[in-house]
């Protein structure tokens, strides 16, 4: 309990370390919101002036960060200069798309890598599995950028597949919805794939040839009662680390598909903010991905506590 | 696959590409801001052997015209290859505003290839830098220093990426922007570098020679230069080898995205951009060729690095 | 007056704390408890005592490696003129060195004199440990033990020091390298006047050696003579099974 105590008490260091860092950041950031105004000769200085002052963009910092706090514990994260609003709303709008996304990548992905990466460990050297590693470098130097822009042209010429967005116009059910989320999560998941495979391969791998492994074999124990019951529950402990690890990854790859295949989700309010400087917006994003990141490398430290019987004696 | 056979196949793929990138001026056969108004989106030209190669003037509707024969010629003009006037040789067709995507993408390359291992060379000073001060000095300050650089992992790398360019101005000149791209990109992934120098260091440190020489007098700097970096050599070669594709796509998503290196510049990410409209997707598929270049040059230096690592613990 | 002794130690004390990140400071463990003793110039005093007794601890002390708790180490020269020759030799040499770069690193510290004077008192110092010039521009990690062993002695002589504190470091070299190296201490004593301390478990390498001999058991000195008549004064228990040990050995 103390473990998780303290990686919770770690995770909230971590949470309030990225908001100071940010604004401190924004405080160098050149310009704000109302800079592209600035360029408009119909707008006066007074009225900029006045504008900032209204959004109290001319506090002194930790008035701006005592203000941000306070907001937060309302659950506004903020205002929106753009919306007009607080960001919070903003946030809980799209924070479902990410999650849909990257939880049905992770599940697919594992799904898939677990199987291969068995199978590719238990054949070692043997040239279907040569092929395989091949296969996944080739995977692994794709871009994703890439690999969804070739979907979405394949999806284009081939008509059988809608190019974007989350719903086609005229059509609202989830039939829809699914058939617009394939080209996304079909990305996210090939680029998954090979880091996966790799991993669970090495982790499998190394079980095989450990000590136990190798005594459990010479006494006879049948080769899938080995894999499943001796050598399976001792590569956990590396795959449940590789799952906080590669969350990053994939929550950076998320960001990224949904810009391009237009699917709301964390991305395309980002990169809008970025645009529009927005900066509370722009901190809003970074404080919620932080989080997941955060949250997700506590599901994995909790599931590596109750896996390992090392860490809790 | 034995490792040398592998090395061979990384530097097939990465020789030729840094190659012809770096001397884009001789092997593009125009100049990358050179518009052919009347041929926009025109498709790849075929070449045709006579047996020597040549290709036919197009129509309005980019058919060949079996009366207009050009020749290639080598070496003409300072350029590899090209054609006379007024034909064209488009290897991989034009873009919107008639440019060629060939030189484009040769061009192109520059800036993306440049960046990488630019904002390689920066991380790898930084995490360099970083890991031996708190590896060599311990305690607290070591204590400090990771505390702070664990705050470059929270965020995913495209957000943290995203973020700190956020912060920055937005119309910049393509010189600005370059330098901007590597500082910011080098500032994302300098932190497992310098956790993997700072283990080093701090098994180092304790090595009874390094003692012996502190005994005689030795300054830390001495300290450090004599024996602890001339042990970083082999690690920050790996490091550099995983990071270097990962900063070239940094670039290119960057620029993709619209907040890297700008007109009239080109470059991969830019160029991919163009490629994404609707309209490119459904007739104009030769516009994805800067995918297949970052593509090829990322293979190669995942190769490489899988050599390597291989090399360093091989793998049962 | 005699003259004023070389090493001076009085009430030196050490503990160790284990670092704890919140809550209380986490008990210590006492390495060294209250040391004191004399060497004079050009005398060997042994250190002898089973390993977890606090030897090595002193000696990293005296060598200005680890900072005592408390109590005082007075040492009639400079730092650099105390010595300090590790366990073993192929840890305390740099491997990608070659052996010049090994033995001239004291004088390329001090920034000393040019190339060529650093390798002319390289090859001189070589000459008094008995190993030829020639080792000079081998990598230091393709030499042998003994040879180590030397250079590292060798080192240590450059700077011309007044005391070299040898840490257990005859364990490990084969008998007839010990004694070749038992025999070039004792020459380089005689030649040069420098002062020994002789840290070890091995009372009868010790006898050989020192002039005097001290006992170590967690921390504390328990027992101290002269090195002949250690035998016939010994009190204390642990000094009576090291005695036994050495001569079933013997025997």
């Amino acid at each position: 309990m103390r473990y998780l105590a303290r990686r919770l008490l770690h995770g909230a260091f971590l949470l309030v370390g990225v908001s100071v860092l940010s604004f401190l950041f924004s405080d160098l950031a050149p310009g704000d919101f109302y800079s592209e105004l600035q360029a408009d000769p119909r707008v006066s200085a007074a009225t900029l002036a006045a504008l900032r002052a209204q959004n109290g963009l001319d506090r002194p910092l930790p008035v701006r960060y005592a203000t941000w706090l306070r907001s937060v514990g309302r659950g506004d994260f903020g205002y929106s200069l753009a919306y007009q609003g607080p960001v919070g709303p903003l946030l809980a709008q799209r924070i479902p798309g990410t999650l849909l996304l990257t939880g049905l990548a992770t599940a697919l992905g594992w799904l898939l890598s677990v199987p291969l990466g068995i199978w590719s460990a238990a054949r070692r050297r043997s040239w279907p599995e040569a092929s395989l590693k091949v296969i996944l470098s080739v995977l692994l130097s794709i871009p994703e950028l890439l690999m969804a822009i070739v979907l979405l042209a394949l999806a284009v010429q081939t008509g059988c597949l809608p190019a974007g967005g989350l719903h086609s116009p005229g059509h609202a059910d989830t039939l829809d919805a699914l058939r617009h989320l394939v080209i996304p999560v079909t990305t996210l998941t090939l680029g998954l794939l090979p880091i996966l495979v790799r991993h669970v391969r090495s982790a499998v791998s190394e079980a095989l040839d450990a000590p136990f492994a190798l005594a459990a074999a010479a006494h006879g124990i049948p080769r899938r009662r080995l894999l499943f019951r001796h050598v399976l529950p001792v590569a956990l402990n590396p795959l449940i680390s590789l799952f906080g690890l590669s969350l990053g990854t994939l929550l950076s790859g998320s960001l990224l598909v949904e810009v391009l295949t237009g699917w709301p989700g964390l991305g395309p309010l980002f990169l809008d903010a970025i645009f529009a400087r927005d900066y509370a917006v722009v901190l809003g994003v970074v404080m919620a991905s932080t989080s997941f990141l955060i949250a997700g490398n506590l599901a994995a430290d909790v599931l590596l506590y109750r896996a390992d019987p090392r860490i809790r004696g | 696959m034995p490792a040398v056979g592998s090395i061979r196949v990384a530097l097939a793929l990465l020789i030729p590409m840094h190659g012809a990138v770096l001397f884009a001026g001789f092997f593009a056969p125009y100049d990358y801001a050179e518009q052919h108004r009347d041929y926009p989106y025109a498709p790849p030209t075929r070449i045709h052997f006579k047996p020597l190669p040549y290709v036919y003037g197009l129509t309005g509707d980019y058919q060949e015209d079996p009366t207009r024969v050009y020749a290639l010629r080598f070496f003409a003009g300072g350029r590899f290859f090209g054609t006379d006037p007024p034909g064209h040789v488009f290897l991989l067709g034009t873009d919107g505003y008639g440019r060629d995507i060939l030189s484009r993408v040769l061009y192109g390359g520059r800036i993306s290839l440049a960046t990488g291992l630019v904002a390689t060379a920066w991380a790898l000073a930084i995490g360099l830098l970083w890991g031996v001060t708190a590896g060599f000095f311990g305690g607290r300050l070591d204590a400090v220093m990771m505390r702070g650089a664990e705050l470059f992992l929270a965020l995913p790398w495209l957000y943290l990426l995203l973020a700190v360019r956020a912060f920055l101005p937005l119309h910049i000149s393509p010189v600005q922007a370059f330098l901007l791209l590597v500082a910011i990109i080098g500032s994302v992934g300098w932190v497992r570098p310098a956790r993997l120098v700072r283990g080093l260091t701090l098994s180092l440190v304790e090595r009874p020679y390094v003692e012996a020489a502190r005994a005689f007098g030795g300054r830390p700097l001495y300290l450090i230069r004599r024996h602890i970096l001339p042990e970083t050599k082999g690690l920050l070669l790996t490091q550099a080898t995983i990071l270097i594709p990962y900063y070239i796509l940094a670039e290119v998503t960057l620029t993709f995205l619209g907040l890297g290196v700008g007109e009239p510049v080109p470059s991969w990410g830019g160029m991919l951009a163009e490629a994404r409209q609707y309209h490119s997707l459904v007739a104009h598929l030769w516009m994805l060729t800067p995918g297949a270049a970052t593509f090829l040059t990322l293979l190669g230096y995942v190769h490489l690095a899988e050599v390597l690592q291989d090399s360093r613990d091989p793998i049962r | 007056m005699p003259p004023e002794p070389l090493l001076t130690v009085r009430g030196l004390s050490k503990t160790f704390h284990r670092r704890r990140r919140w809550g209380a400071q986490a008990p210590g463990v006492t390495a060294l408890d209250d040391v004191s003793f004399t060497l004079n110039r050009g005398r060997t005093l042994a250190i002898v005592g089973p390993s977890g007794s606090g030897k090595s601890t002193l000696a990293r002390c005296l060598a200005g490696l680890e900072t005592p708790t408390s109590g005082e180490i007075r040492f009639a020269g400079a730092p650099v003129e105390m010595q300090l020759i590790f366990q073993q030799p192929a840890a305390s040499l740099n491997p990608r060195f070659i052996a010049a770069e090994v033995v001239e690193e004291p004088l390329v510290i001090q920034g000393r004199g040019s190339r060529a004077d650093r390798r002319r008192k390289a090859e001189l110092v070589l000459e008094k440990v008995g190993l030829p010039a020639s080792v000079l521009d081998r990598r230091s990690h393709l030499l042998s033990g003994g040879e180590k062993q030397r250079l590292a002695i060798a080192r240590a002589l450059l700077v011309e020091p007044k005391l070299i504190i040898l840490d257990e470091s005859l364990v490990g070299l084969d008998v007839s390298l010990q004694h070749q190296v038992a025999t070039l201490l004792t020459d380089l004593q005689s030649r040069l006047g420098v002062a020994y301390i002789l840290i070890s478990h091995d009372l009868d390498l010790a006898a050989g050696l020192a002039s005097e001999i001290a006992v170590m058991d967690h921390g504390r000195i328990v027992e101290q003579a002269l090195a002949a008549r250690l035998k016939a004064t010994a009190s204390h228990p642990l000094t009576r099974e090291l005695i036994a040990a050495a001569e079933v050995l013997a025997t």
